[in-house]
C-alpha cells in the first residue's frame, strides 16, 4: 500500500461534533485491516487529541499518516498554547472549565492517555500553538 | 450476564437495542465512571459501561472503546440525539432509577465482575 495522509480540521469549542474526525479515523483504520488493539490505542490519542483542541484551543487540525510500517497521528493546534508541559503530562492536572466538565473531560488523564497509548510520544508548545506527534509500529 | 438479567437485577428499562434476542450478548465484566477520560484510560476490555452522564461524548466515548452497552443511572433521561447515534452505532441503552453506587453493587453481587485496573 502507498502512504497515505489525511488532514482533518478540528473547530474550538465545536462540542456537538467532538469525536467525529477520531470515529472517521477509527472506521477508515478498520476498513484497511489495522488490527483490533492498535486501532483501539490510536483512537483514543486521537479521540483526547480531538477533545483538547475543542476544549483548550483556538481550533487545529488532526492529521493521519499511514506508511509502510509506522502510522503517525499528528495533532496541531494555533495556541494558547500549554504553559507547564510537564505539569500538563501529570495525571489528574486539568485547566478544564466547567463546559468540558459537563461533557466527562477535565479529568486531568488527556495527555498522559495520549502518552501512554503511543509508542512514540513528541510533544511542543509556544503561545502559538501546540504540537503534538504521536507514533505507532505496525 | 445477558442482557435480560440486567434488566430485570436493576429494574431496567431497555431504551433501544440493535439485538432481537436479548440473551444474544454475554457481559462479563463492568465499568462504573461519570469521566469519561477515566474509562479512556482504564477500560481494557469488553465491558457494560454504568455511567450519570448523559452526554453525546459518554457514547462517543463509549464508540470508541467499543462499548456496546451502557447503563445510565440515577434516572436520567437519554435525549433524541444520543438515541440516533446509540441506533447508529449498533448500542444497547439502559436506564434505571438506581444510582450508579446501586447498580454497581447489584450487579457485582451477581456476578458482574469489575475490570482490573
Amino acid at each position: 500500500m502507498n502512504d497515505v495522509r489525511f488532514e482533518f480540521e478540528v473547530y474550538s469549542e465545536d462540542y456537538v461534533q467532538g469525536g467525529s474526525v477520531s470515529s472517521d479515523i477509527k472506521k477508515y483504520l478498520h476498513q484497511i485491516g489495522i488490527n483490533q488493539k492498535l486501532i483501539r490505542k490510536i483512537v483514543i490519542c486521537s479521540y483526547e487529541a480531538e477533545m483538547n483542541i475543542i476544549i483548550h484551543s483556538l481550533g487545529g487540525n488532526l492529521i493521519l499518516e499511514i506508511k509502510q510500517d509506522l502510522i503517525l497521528l499528528i495533532s496541531s493546534d494555533k495556541g494558547p498554547g500549554i504553559k507547564d508541559i510537564t505539569l500538563a503530562l501529570t495525571a489528574g492536572y486539568s485547566t478544564a472549565g466547567s463546559k468540558a466538565r459537563e461533557m466527562g473531560f477535565g479529568a486531568g488523564m488527556g495527555l498522559p492517555n495520549m502518552k501512554k497509548n503511543s509508542d512514540l510520544f513528541e510533544i511542543t508548545s509556544c503561545p502559538n500553538g501546540t504540537n503534538i506527534k504521536m507514533s505507532y509500529y505496525i | 450476564m445477558k442482557i435480560n438479567e440486567i434488566l430485570n437485577l436493576i429494574k431496567g428499562k431497555l431504551v433501544t437495542s440493535p439485538c432481537e434476542n436479548l440473551n444474544e450478548n454475554v457481559y462479563l465484566k463492568a465499568f462504573a465512571c461519570d469521566l469519561m477520560s477515566d474509562c479512556l484510560a482504564f477500560v481494557n476490555e469488553n465491558c457494560v459501561l454504568i455511567t450519570g452522564l448523559t452526554h453525546p461524548q459518554a457514547l462517543r466515548t463509549a464508540e470508541m472503546l467499543d462499548i456496546d452497552c451502557i447503563i445510565f443511572a440515577r434516572g436520567k433521561n437519554i435525549n433524541q440525539e444520543m438515541l440516533d447515534f446509540a441506533i447508529r452505532n449498533n448500542m444497547i441503552l439502559i436506564t434505571t432509577n438506581y444510582t450508579v453506587y446501586e447498580v454497581s453493587g447489584i450487579l457485582y453481587n451477581n456476578g458482574l465482575e469489575g475490570l482490573r485496573i
